[in-house]
């Protein structure tokens, strides 16, 4: 009989012991989330009547990036669109593409991630067809068939509530293949009214340029 | 004596607990300690994390012309804020590849504009910010036109004087470093307004372009 408990008692032992490394190497790995806060107030934009706040939170869980981003709104829009690039090669910079002579952005094979999302969870993938973004900001989506080009996400949903859209993106940090991991810690976010075909009217879209998210 | 009395002790004890019972012993023991620690770390990893606002920031401008054209690499604006006694510590790094002096040419100096929340209500009071220069020269709040997007604008030849809000050093290679202090907490001066909350905007000037950063929280607590 005591050597059954005894038995008993070392197993149970080991398995906690073994939870106790797992726990811990997890806990060691976790970044507390950083949060930034933009302010614009009603001289810089036209989509709210006071001042618009984009509040965006960064947090790593067990390798994935998650990214909120909280923006005020007066009414559900569904053209409203939350766009993020990624500096996903971890190279330094966001790569941006731009065709200098002809004033035009446009996205390639290979590029930095690039992700439009709207509130309805719907959103485009990044190829010249669907939307480009230019370096100082500018986005012109390509449509003429909304329901060919706008799809269902994977990597995010969206709530509006109390007058606030919350977008919540999650997408890995690594992977086999690097062209499809955010591995960087450069963002750069633009918000804004941004029809099916076309690019957001003056005063009707806020945009970020690259910072870091993350020491 | 001693080492007799230890060692019939030990031998009264293994009599009385055999060393199979006494292992039980040590493993429950381990066992429950090592269930606390599980619970411990599970709580930290679980229970909401607090939000960390840095007060690191780091902007980064690609060269392209609609960007920046201010270096023929990218641009890093990075500041850190930070509260020190009753000022607040500003401290602006940007690698501008050279040093533009105005006696060289009719040309503003380089220059820093920084704006704060002078009003109390949350916002960056785009209508007043500081004119700080590379060659340590400032203007008051007010006596000069300028926007975020644009930069300063003076259209009469307005006096300026040294700062006492900042020094600008540059170092080739390197560039540029403002560090500047700014009064907080009703402390306004002759030289400078007081800050009422963590709302600032940047903006980066010289001979050959502009950036600037829109308003956003740098997370220290003015008050």
């Amino acid at each position: 009989m005591r050597k059954v408990a005894f038995a008993v008692l070392v197993v149970c032992l080991v398995v906690s012991l073994f939870f106790n490394g797992y726990l811990y190497y997890q806990l060691t790995s976790k970044h507390s989330p950083t949060f930034f806060s933009f302010v614009f107030d009603s001289t810089m934009q036209k989509l709210v009547n006071g001042t618009l706040y984009l509040n965006l939170t960064f947090e790593v869980v067990e390798g994935n990036l998650t990214v909120k981003a909280e923006v005020n709104a007066e009414s559900y829009n569904r053209y409203a669109a939350l766009a993020l690039q990624f500096d996903s090669d971890n190279n330094g910079t966001i790569d941006i593409r731009y065709w200098e002579e002809i004033d035009f952005g446009y996205f390639g094979p290979g590029d930095d991630l690039a992700f439009f999302l709207r509130p309805n969870n719907e959103t485009r993938p990044a190829t010249i067809e669907y939307w480009y973004w230019y370096p100082d900001g500018r986005i012109y989506t390509c449509s003429i068939f909304k329901g060919f080009y706008e799809r269902p996400s994977q990597y995010h949903y969206c709530t509006y509530e109390n007058g606030v859209y919350t977008f919540h993106f999650t997408h890995r940090r690594t992977h086999e293949n690097p062209n499809l991991a955010i591995q960087g810690k450069l963002v750069r976010v633009l918000y804004g009214i941004v029809p099916f075909n076309g690019g957001a009217l003056k005063g009707m879209s806020v945009y970020i340029p690259p910072f870091k998210f993350m020491e | 004596m001693y080492l007799f009395s230890i060692v019939g002790y030990v031998l009264v004890l293994k009599e009385k607990f055999p060393i199979s019972k006494v292992l039980v012993v040590v493993v429950a023991v381990c066992l429950a300690v090592s269930l606390f620690f599980n619970g411990y770390f599970y709580y930290q990893l679980t229970k909401p994390a607090e939000h960390q606002i840095p007060t690191f920031f780091s902007f980064v401008f690609n060269r392209i012309p609609v960007v920046q054209t201010i270096t023929n690499e990218t641009l890093y604006v990075n500041m850190t804020f930070e509260k020190i006694g009753e000022n607040l510590s500003v401290i602006v790094r940007i690698n501008d590849d050279n040093f533009d002096n105005p006696r060289d040419g009719p040309h503003l100096p380089d220059y820093l504009l920084i704006v704060f929340d002078f009003d109390g209500d949350c916002e960056a009071d785009l209508g007043s910010g500081y004119w700080l220069t590379s060659n340590n020269r400032t203007m008051n709040p007010g006596s000069f036109g300028w926007e975020l997007k644009k930069g300063v604008t003076i259209a009469a030849e307005i006096p300026t004087r040294p700062s006492v809000l900042h020094t600008c050093t540059f170092k080739a290679g390197e560039g540029y470093v403002f560090n500047c202090t700014f009064p907080i907490a009703g402390k306004a001066t002759v030289h400078a307004y007081s800050i009422k909350s963590d709302v600032v905007a940047i903006g980066f000037q010289d001979v050959d372009g502009y950036v600037y950063i829109p308003p956003f929280h740098f997370g220290v607590d003015v008050n």
